[in-house]
């Protein structure tokens, strides 16, 4: 794959529950580097849009291909993290450990039959680290808070060191000490270890400083662009009622 | 004596293990609903003259393979999409059987099991498949335990979901013709499910619900073997009722030590 390659690319994407149209005409590039923000109001298909970048809903119409492969037939696994929207539907009674859950987030890099054995193990702690979670290793993961096990899950999807990053709300539930030191560790990998970050969130004052690119959705993509380019936009007042001054004048 | 215990021993573990994904996926009475379909097979082969055990293993992987198709297409529920597949079963096998003439002794060991009965052909038969549903389950162990917590999640991280259910509803299948000996079909049910419960009241992690699950299995097997030898009492009604006290145990010792 060339370099100037998009990571992400949707063409003329279409989809529909039924009958109901939830995206429409989408195009998107998501090129390596960028800290992406999706934003729109509840029920606009972010998180549809971002199951059909991972391939667990397929389409009724359009392409899309991630690290220039056809989602249809990807196969770089592990160079993709997720964390899906709300732990809260993490089975209480659910009897795997911390350890067990983190574990299933290196599966993807694992060739038939994928065991998990000591040499993980350094893995699984350095992603508990950077949630500041080790200390709950063994607990069993229904015994922690709704934000515990978000962080839980979190550390799930960079176990794996993925270089793309899909995020749903992550931080729905977390307090905000955690928050801004998730955010301050999501800036790291983006800036540092170079790792392309999409995150859906309705808090754009939050993620705001960190962010490089924003896409809002309302069946169609409204806006993609930069910072800049987004405060300059008509789209502006709709998707940020009033908080505009708070965001555009972040500099 | 012996042949009973080791193939009582083996089916067991395999329920024990395979309980606790369907426990979990709230799919615990897919066993009973197989089971129902078994009673069918068992008819077929009565009626045709054939080793029971082949046609009872063909209908429960065929239907197990219909109810996951019935559930791919929305508009019928699973329980009951399990309702109808387990009555034409039963009606089928009630019928077929008749037909046969072998409204006897002979079936009424498939309905309540007799595990002292068991031929060594069938004990080699469990043996084959036990041995080889215990290696499947332990190549998929990690995957398995991932669609089961996160389905969604499994899925974008490359994991073929769908196979992975048609592959547990296959072993269960072959599980609960497996267990009809030992049991009987009206109980097998129980031995999926029971020693899984009483493991999931106490355990820490998935590997732990494994080996709490096998245990429970394994020992209620045992005890119940000797129980029914000594108090002259079914095989079948001892296991699982020692299962029972195994959960009912289990249970007490969550709600003592006050967890969830
Ligand atoms: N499984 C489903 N079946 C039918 N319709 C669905 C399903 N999931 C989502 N929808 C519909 O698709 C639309 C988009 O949903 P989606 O979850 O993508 O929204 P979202 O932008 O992520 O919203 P939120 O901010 O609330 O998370 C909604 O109108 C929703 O009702
Ligand atoms: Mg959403």
């Amino acid at each position: 794959m060339n370099s100037k390659q998009p990571l992400v690319s949707v063409q003329k994407l279409n989809f529909r529950y039924g009958s109901i149209t939830v995206l429409l005409e989408i195009n998107l590039e998501i090129i390596k580097g960028d800290f992406l923000a999706v934003i729109g109001p509840n029920g606009s298909g972010k998180t549809t849009l971002i199951k059909l970048i991972l391939g667990t809903l397929r389409p009724n119409k359009g392409r899309i291909k991630v690290f220039g492969q056809d989602i249809k037939h990807f196969t770089g696994w592990s160079k993709l993290g997720y964390v899906p929207q709300k732990a809260s539907h993490v089975d209480p009674l659910f009897p795997a450990s911390v350890k067990e859950v983190v574990a299933m987030g290196l599966l993807s890099s694992k060739k038939f039959p994928r065991f998990i054995g000591k040499s993980d193990e350094k893995d699984i702690d350095r992603a508990l680290d950077l949630v500041a979670m080790k200390q709950f290793k063994t607990k069993r993961i229904g015994e922690l808070s709704g934000g515990q096990q978000q962080r839980i899950l979190i550390a799930r999807a960079i176990a794996n060191k993925p270089s793309l990053l899909f995020l749903d709300e992550p931080t729905t539930g977390v307090d905000a000490n955690t928050q801004s030191y998730f955010y301050d560790m999501l800036d790291n990998l983006n800036r540092i270890q170079k790792i392309t970050i999409i995150l859906i969130t309705h808090d754009i004052g939050v993620v705001n400083k960190y962010i490089t690119k924003i896409a809002c959705l309302n069946q169609k993509l409204v806006f993609h662009g930069n910072h800049e380019e987004f405060c300059r936009s008509s789209v502006v007042e709709d998707f940020l009622r009033g908080e505009q001054h708070l965001i555009c004048h972040r500099h | 004596m012996q042949r009973a215990l080791w193939s009582g021993l083996l089916i067991s573990v395999a329920c024990a293990i395979l309980g606790i994904f369907l426990i979990l996926r709230r799919d615990a009475m897919i066993g009973h609903g197989l089971a129902h379909m078994t009673f069918g097979g068992v008819a077929l082969g009565l009626f045709l003259n054939v080793l029971p055990v082949v046609t009872s293993l063909a209908v429960a992987i065929f239907s197990a393979l219909g109810i996951l198709k019935l559930r791919e297409k929305a508009g019928v529920y699973e329980d009951t999409a399990i309702a109808i597949f387990s009555s034409i079963g039963m009606a089928a096998g009630i019928i077929l059987a008749s037909l046969a003439g072998s409204f006897n002794v002979h079936l009424m060991s498939y309905l309540f099991g007799n595990i002292l009965a068991i031929s060594s052909l069938e004990l080699w038969i469990s043996v084959v498949l036990t041995t080889s549903l215990l290696i499947t389950i332990t190549l998929f162990y990690r995957e398995l335990m991932f669609v089961t917590f996160d389905p969604e999640s499994a899925k974008a991280s490359g994991i073929k979901t769908d196979r992975l259910e048609g592959l547990l509803l296959v072993l269960t299948a072959v599980t609960v013709v497996l267990g009809m000996k030992i049991v009987g079909l009206l109980l097998v049910t129980a031995l999926l499910v029971i020693p899984s419960a009483a493991a999931l009241q106490v355990a820490k992690s998935f590997g732990q619900t494994l080996l709490f699950s096998i245990l429970v299995a394994a020992l209620s097997v045992f005890l119940g073997l000797i129980t029914a030898f000594y108090l002259d009492l079914p095989a079948s009604g001892s296991i699982i009722l020692l299962s029972s006290l195994f959960f009912l145990g289990f249970f007490i010792v969550r709600i003592i030590k006050g967890v969830s």
